[in-house]
């Protein structure tokens, strides 16, 4: 070892004394080491006579005033807490989000609503604030030379973009197998338009009978009944009036446990009411679900 | 020597060298090294508490195109080692009382 890469190693291993405490004992073992070298040893001689680096750190810290150490700032522990609490949640999103959820709410008051299924928004402003945070303090590690909390954040915006990729390819994935199924194309938007407006007439006329026998899935067919569906009109209102008219209907297309449901969303008036309906067909385009409100 | 007994005798062993004539690092160590076993790692911290406590200053000059820091001895740093003078007699007794213990048992 010569006297630079002997230097470097000490100022290293001093990282913790303030700068120019750090600085005094760097020209301070320059100058031994030179007197040494002027004395007829080789530097690699003069820095083997200082002894185990370890070991000249333990005696200077031992012996250094305590205001010469410099203090861990508040802001970097604070700044690392919250870029890796923001990191950690982020990934957790990514891992437990579910491209698909699902939930019925099948009691025995009846099915006000029986099936919903939607695809839920991802958080985009989540996974940009995630990204800005980890990055701006990973710089602001690197430019204070806090090497450890600067390889903290940078692994965790590393774990960050590579969760978020094999979820992304997870998706496409999935989305491919999807996709592949036969029924995707068969039924066109303006099927299901015609179908829904169906359904809601059957509704509104409680014309349940031709709903179980000609739309429903079996296993709707059950909680289909006349009792149950007059009960869970009555909770929004015990008279709706005249159907009036039914508004724009949007269709989308969800994949869940394989089977590709069509999730249908209409807004229908009535004279006393008006009701927001959210339709499920299967991929056989039967009635899967009914949920209004 | 034992470890907290030569840190306190340290001190003095440096002021002493000084007390004779403005001093640099390397010449301390051989200086005091005749008498006390002294490392370049334990030196300069006491150096440094030294001219906190202001019983020494430093100056730089120049030497062989490189800066060498040269260590002087204050009126603080002369009146603490006549301080230790006076407490030499007791010190003595304190040796001689030590060194007279039974070691054999």
């Amino acid at each position: 070892m010569d006297k630079r890469e002997f230097l470097k190693k000490l100022e290293k291993a001093l990282k913790k004394l303030v700068p120019e405490e750090r600085a005094r004992y760097i020209s301070y073992y320059d100058e031994i080491i030179m007197d040494l070298v002027d004395g007829g040893m080789t530097e690699h001689e003069a820095c083997a006579k200082q002894g185990d680096m370890s070991r000249i750190v333990a005696d200077i810290m031992s012996q250094v005033e305590p205001e010469k150490v410099e203090k861990q700032k508040p802001l970097d522990i604070v700044l690392l807490v919250t870029s890796l609490l923001i990191g950690v949640v982020c990934i957790i999103v990514l891992i437990a989000l579910p491209d698909v959820i699902t939930f019925s709410m099948m009691n025995d008051d009846g099915p006000t609503s029986v099936f919903v299924a939607g695809k839920v928004v991802e958080p985009i402003w989540l996974y940009i604030i995630t990204a800005v945070v980890l990055i701006t303090s990973t710089i602001i590690f690197v430019l204070r030379k806090k090497s450890k909390f600067a390889l903290a954040t940078g692994v965790i915006f590393l774990v960050c973009v590579i969760t978020f990729v094999l979820v992304r390819i997870d998706d496409n994935r999935k989305n491919a197998e999807s996709n592949t199924t036969e029924t995707v194309d068969v039924y066109a938007s303006s099927e299901v338009e015609e179908k829904t407006i169906e359904i809601i007439q059957l509704l509104s006329h409680n014309d349940y009978k031709t709903l179980r026998d000609e739309y429903a899935i079996e296993e709707l067919k059950e909680l289909l009944n006349d009792e149950y569906m007059m009960e869970a009109k009555n909770m929004i209102s015990n008279d709706w009036g005249e159907l009036c008219d039914i508004g724009t209907v949007y269709s989308a297309e969800v994949a869940q446990d394989n089977v590709l449901y069509t999730v249908v969303q209409a807004n229908a008036t009535y004279d006393n009411v008006s009701i927001a309906y959210t339709i499920t067909f299967d991929d056989e385009l039967k009635l899967a679900g009914i949920y209004f409100r | 020597m034992d470890a907290q007994l030569r840190k306190g005798l340290l001190e003095y062993c440096v002021l002493t060298a000084l007390s004779f004539q403005d001093s640099y690092g390397y010449q301390i160590i051989k200086d005091v090294s005749e008498y006390i076993d002294i490392s370049e790692s334990t030196l300069y911290p006491i150096l440094r508490r030294l001219e906190s406590d202001d019983k020494v200053t430093s100056y730089n000059t120049e030497f062989n195109n490189r800066i060498r820091k040269y260590y002087s001895i204050t009126s603080v740093g002369r009146e603490a080692l006549a301080g230790f003078q006076k407490d030499k007699e007791k010190l003595i007794k304190v040796l001689e009382f030590i060194g007279g213990g039974d070691i054999h048992g």
